[in-house]
């Protein structure tokens, strides 16, 4: 590990004095389950890091206006555990709860997940298919925008809006209500645990009262840089009554999606395209369950 | 050279380590403290072997850089029994043969202690999925697993007698 | 059954106190006054002739206690467990990515990086021969001397070309096997010193103390009793750790600084260069009766062995004795034919080339029961060696076969608690 200056400051104002004064050099480590390996890889050498894990104001999960509000530094370990979470929102429960192994859970922070935006980040997908919002403070003030544009936007990192002198402070998305909207996340890895996602398939759904779909959002995790949005999917069931059947009419649609997007890398497409129709039945099922619409047995 | 001063409580003893910030804490706890129960099997966060408990959590401490261990209470397998005698965990790893090469048993040892601190009564599932970040080569689980619910079993009896 | 004092019984080892307790001391763990740590600058490229080295700026960097090449060793520069053919520090050309070129000695380990960044080096690169049939081609860059094949073996037993006639059904198969990493969970590290008498002490993660000695030895030019190695409890080897690691580097820089050096791999350095398990392709002719008796055997073995010889000689040994498994069969022929090129170096690896034969043995046991319309199981036990088979080397079997015992054991078992499985491997 190459030298660097070490700051470990105790609130969000005195960590944004800091990003500004090292905004030349400086790398915020937040769980550190990147940062500290690329660290010591030497495959990242800042003059000045920052860490965050002494700044209490960035720990909570709170539910205000009928929005989930999360502190960027909140751990995997303890989203995967909040029992509100837990029963609205499966697909970030069930994100959290598969990331990495139990030590990478309860290092790791769902700021870091999405601050560091990586192919297979899987707190990043499922925020991303929730339509979150972020929340990025400087000593310049304080911006928020949707994580979706948050991702198109090119910071100092170039993979996101992030600027140099800027932290993610919170993350947040409206409740769902369990009654009409189900959530799912389902993950394809080698293996069960300390899997990187092969495909980290995500979804939310919406009916009204009569089943009819109002709203729907299905985006997958380390297919593409950023999560990929199947948007032709979702138009297809909007409207439509949900079924099981008529929800597996839209995997020739994403079928085709992936093989277009991955032409330049045959290696993996064949694959994914096949594993991610798999991925998808399950999520489809799991939906369909929880909305007690319909019990899927394969 | 830069140095900085953690203070931190490392195995129930209050500590201030003179160290260099560009160090993890594995390496603090190896070459500052000399606590070489530590191990290094990867040096990113996927095999498990360098395990501390850390406020309670079982950690991979090559993922922690020293600073961030300020006001941290850290445990090393050296913390378990400082009266030197093996405890209900170590005696029933020596029993059921859940060592082989044994570098891999310090993290096996200290995620189990952290999770029967949690639960004391664990299912084989459960016991499975708290060591599912700790690998072993020599490919010993089901006697590491076996251990576990031993050392579980008889620290329930303990406590009802 | 007779009461044995320590068979089946349940026994506490002898050395899993101190693992338990956190206290056994890993090659790692160690440390001694006044110790320096070491590390490699090792090639970037497959294949070349290292033009010029220039280790001036490192041996500058305050903290560096010395800076090595070849030219620095007192003894033999060529190791390796059967043939002599890896050096310690590159001299004629760099033979795979990660070949050692020099090494480093300095009071951190962060220095030792530091200086390892300032080492410059220029090669002139030569194609890197990258495949069996590569280098296997007249014309293709010789690895080490004027050909590539590094071992060849042939078993001959009974009459193959013979038997062919009496077979009512043959199956023929390829069957390839991909290269492996053991993944020990400790990565290889080691420290030497050299004591009061003189003696060079080598304390290292290690499954070959005495073959290491050897090699220190003649490295250092010195007898045998100068040197003593020492195995630290080591953390996992299955093979790969009988190969020098740092034994040779850390002896060497202690010798020039006289102060104790440690080396530790990263991860990564030691997946690196570590042996591997060789990939073996089984092109594999086998013939039986219709009664599913096998009747022969004709396997054309071939493997890229990878830069340096290693066990490939002894492996190459017993993949061929092995590729009729556990099986009968009275006339078996094996060409196995395994080549140097520039991929990482192949080594021992639990079973030394017998479970790579296996995949090929037990696909063709398959093969042929699918052939005859007979059950895996079926098939498998009609064949099974027992007490006075004779096996393709001529040896006959004359105690303690229990290949049978055991199939009908697993059988029962397999009825017992996985019954779907039983079902693939007893119906047709």
């Amino acid at each position: 590990m190459k030298p660097f200056d070490f700051y470990s400051p105790t609130t969000v104002d005195e960590a944004l004095e800091l990003l500004h004064s090292h905004r030349e050099s400086v790398a915020v480590v937040a769980g550190g389950t990147d940062l500290v390996l690329e660290l010591n890889e030497h495959k990242a050498s800042p003059a000045a890091i920052v860490d965050l894990k002494h700044i209490a104001e960035l720990n909570y999960i709170r539910v205000e206006d009928g929005r989930f509000r999360i502190g960027a530094m909140t751990t995997h370990a303890a989203l995967a555990a909040d029992p509100t979470i837990a029963k609205t929102t499966h697909l970030l429960h069930d994100a959290t709860r598969l990331v990495g192994s139990p030590q990478i859970r309860n290092l790791g922070t769902i700021g870091g997940n999405i601050a560091q935006s990586s192919v297979a980040g899987d707190g990043l997908a499922a925020c991303v298919t929730l339509g979150a919002d972020l929340t990025l403070r400087s000593v310049r003030g304080e911006r928020t925008m949707n994580i979706v544009d948050f991702l198109e936007g090119e910071g100092a990192q170039k993979r996101n809006s992030l600027a140099a002198d800027e932290l993610l402070t919170e993350i947040s998305f409206p409740v769902p209500d369990v009654k009409h909207t189900a959530t799912a996340f389902y993950k394809l890895g080698k293996r069960k645990a300390l899997a990187i996602s092969v495909i980290a398939g995500c979804m939310t759904a919406t009916v009204d009262d009569d089943g009819v779909c109002t709203h729907v959002s299905m985006r997958a995790g380390a297919l593409g840089r950023y999560p990929m949005h199947f948007a032709s999917c979702e138009e297809y069931l909007i409207g439509k009554k949900l079924s099981y059947a008529v929800m597996l009419e839209t995997l020739p649609i994403m079928h085709d999606q992936i093989l277009e997007a991955n032409r330049s890398r045959p290696w993996s497409v064949f694959y994914k395209k096949e594993g991610a129709q798999g991925v998808y039945k399950k999520l489809f099922a799991d939906i369909l369950g929880q909305l007690g619409i319909e019990e899927v047995r394969e | 050279m830069n140095k900085i001063i953690v203070h931190c409580t490392v195995n129930h003893k209050p500590v201030a380590v003179e160290t260099a910030p560009n160090k993890r804490l594995l390496d603090m706890l190896r070459e500052d403290l000399n606590l070489t129960s530590v191990k290094e099997g990867c040096g990113e966060g996927e095999c498990g072997a360098c395990t501390v408990i850390f406020n309670g959590e079982p950690v991979t401490s090559c993922c922690v850089l020293a600073g961030q261990a300020e006001g941290a209470e850290i445990i090393t397998l050296e913390g378990i029994s400082p009266d030197g005698k093996p405890d209900a965990v170590q005696q029933a790893f020596m029993e059921s043969g859940a060592v082989q090469c044994g570098f891999c048993t310090p993290g096996m040892i200290l995620t189990a202690e952290a999770l029967l601190a949690k639960n004391p009564d664990p299912s084989e599932e459960e016991v499975k999925l708290a060591l599912s970040g700790n690998l072993c080569r020599c490919t010993g689980y089901a006697k590491i697993v076996e251990a576990v619910l031993l050392a579980a079993a008889r620290r329930r009896e303990e406590a009802q007698a | 059954m007779k009461e044995y004092a320590v068979l089946a019984k349940d026994h506490i080892k002898v050395d899993v106190l101190e693992k338990v307790m956190g206290t056994a001391k890993f090659a790692a763990d160690y440390r001694m006054p006044n110790m320096l740590y070491g590390g490699v600058f090792r090639s970037k490229v497959p294949h070349a002739i290292v033009k010029k080295l220039d280790m001036e700026k490192a041996r500058a960097l305050p903290g560096v206690a010395c800076v090595l090449d070849h030219t620095a060793i007192p003894g033999k520069n060529r190791f390796g467990i059967i043939f002599k053919d890896e050096p310690c520090l590159v001299d004629d050309k760099v033979r795979r990515y990660g070949d050692a070129i020099a090494v480093v000695a300095a009071e951190t380990p962060e220095l030792v990086d530091e200086a390892l960044d300032l080492i410059e080096v220029e090669y002139e690169e030569l194609e890197a021969v990258s495949s069996f049939e590569r280098a296997m081609e007249e014309d293709s860059p010789k690895v080490h001397g004027d050909t590539n094949v590094n071992v060849r073996k042939h078993l001959e037993y009974g009459n193959v070309d013979e038997a062919w006639a009496k077979c009512d059904v043959i199956v023929e198969n390829t069957y390839s096997t991909h290269i492996l990493s053991h993944m020990f969970i400790e990565p290889d590290a080691g420290l030497a010193y050299l004591d009061e008498q003189g003696i060079m002490n080598v304390i290292v993660s290690t499954q070959n103390a005495h073959y290491d000695r050897n090699e220190v030895a003649a490295m250092l030019s010195v007898p045998q009793n100068r040197v003593r190695v020492k195995q630290a409890v080591t953390g996992g080897g299955f093979g790969g750790k009988l190969d020098i690691s740092v034994q040779l580097h850390c002896a060497l820089m202690a010798l020039y600084t006289k102060r104790p050096v440690k080396m530790v791999r990263s991860r990564s350095e030691s997946t690196m260069v570590s042996s591997k398990r060789h990939p073996l392709t089984m092109k594999c002719k086998t013939g039986a009766t219709k009664d599913g008796k096998l009747v022969a055997v004709d396997c054309v073995m071939t493997c890229d062995a990878g830069a340096y010889s290693s066990y490939a000689p002894a492996v190459i040994g017993r993949a061929p004795v092995h590729i009729v498994g556990p099986y009968e069969c009275p006339n078996v022929r094996c060409d196995a034919v395994f080549v140097y090129t520039n991929n990482p170096m192949c080594g021992a690896f639990r079973g030394f080339g017998v479970p790579q034969a296996a995949v090929c043995h037990e696909g063709q046991m398959n093969a042929l029961a699918k052939a005859l319309h007979m059950s895996p199981l079926e098939i498998r036990m009609i064949n099974a060696q027992k007490v006075g088979s004779v096996i393709p080397t001529g040896q006959k079997l004359t105690e303690s076969v229990g290949f049978l015992d055991t199939l009908i054991q697993a059988r029962d078992k397999a009825a017992e608690v996985m019954p779907e499985a039983l079902d693939r491997l007893t119906k047709v």
